[in-house]
């Protein structure tokens, strides 16, 4: 091909990375489905939120994400407060 | 309407037409063929029955890709966990160093869309870049929105959906003739 279309580069380094996805523990995926569903709960559609709307959705998300951590291992976190950044 | 996906032959940039159907246990074990894929693609990980696997194939049958795909989220979105081209497709593992095919990941992610249409996912699909470089080409080409990962220094995570879904699923939605 005389010129490649820039769309098809991720298969070329797919190739050398040995695949063109990172496969994610069960752990790691429950933290976008948290995220889910805090967007639904608040009504903000991730995808298309405004800036403002997808910091707090994160925030709220963060947080309960460690505060659920630290009820499932029993271990206090140094739980950042939210939107004190 | 209809959804053709389809990849390219390097060699002639013709697009070849393939076919995406539901993996079979004699595709899942070519994997493990001469050469080998660099994925065990029989592992426990990917033989969970959650996980629905599909094979992409050229019509001569022959397998150029396998990917693996979840719904997730409370059918909120369709998680693509992994995805492989067979190793006549890739230059690091063929004897000629030059890959047959190119598109196929484009048209997985695609099948990835069409396959959250189905499921009742709206045509959202979530996935993680196996590389940094990667995360780069799937924000700058696909538009992807990079999304929180919950682990820090961890791959890079991304949502495709609403128009930069469309963008990427209308090249390959073909009038019937």
């Amino acid at each position: 091909m005389a010129m490649l279309d820039e769309r098809y580069k991720i298969d070329d380094l797919a190739a050398q990375a040995g695949g063109y996805f990172a496969l994610p523990t069960k752990e790691n995926m429950a933290y976008t489905e948290l995220l889910f569903d805090i967007c639904q709960q608040f009504g903000i559609r991730y995808y298309s939120a405004t800036k403002k709307e997808r910091y707090f959705v994160e925030e709220v998300t963060r947080v309960t994400w460690a505060k659920q951590q630290e009820e499932k291992t029993g271990i206090r976190q140094d739980i950042r407060p939210a939107f004190s950044a | 309407m209809q959804f053709v996906p389809y990849v390219i032959r390097r060699s002639n940039a013709e697009k070849i037409t393939v076919e995406i159907t539901p993996a079979t246990q004699q595709n899942l074990a070519a994997t493990k063929g001469n050469p080998p894929w660099q994925t065990d693609w029989e592992s426990d990980y990917l033989a969970n029955p959650n996980v629905d696997k599909f094979a992409m194939k050229i019509p001569n049958g022959e397998l150029i890709a396998l990917g693996a795909y979840q719904i997730a989220g409370n059918k909120a979105y369709v998680y693509i966990l992994y995805l492989e081209s067979a190793p006549q497709s890739n230059p690091t593992i063929t004897a000629s160093g030059q890959r047959e095919y190119y598109g196929i990941g484009e048209a997985m992610i695609a099948f990835g869309i069409r396959y959250s249409i189905d499921n009742g996912c709206r045509g959202v699909v979530v996935f993680d870049a196996k590389t940094d470089e990667l995360a780069w080409h799937y924000a700058k080409d696909f538009r992807a929105k990079q999304i929180p990962s919950g682990a820090s220094g961890g791959p890079k995570r991304f949502m495709l959906a609403d128009e930069d879904a469309w963008n990427l699923f209308s090249k390959y939605l073909t009038e019937e003739e």
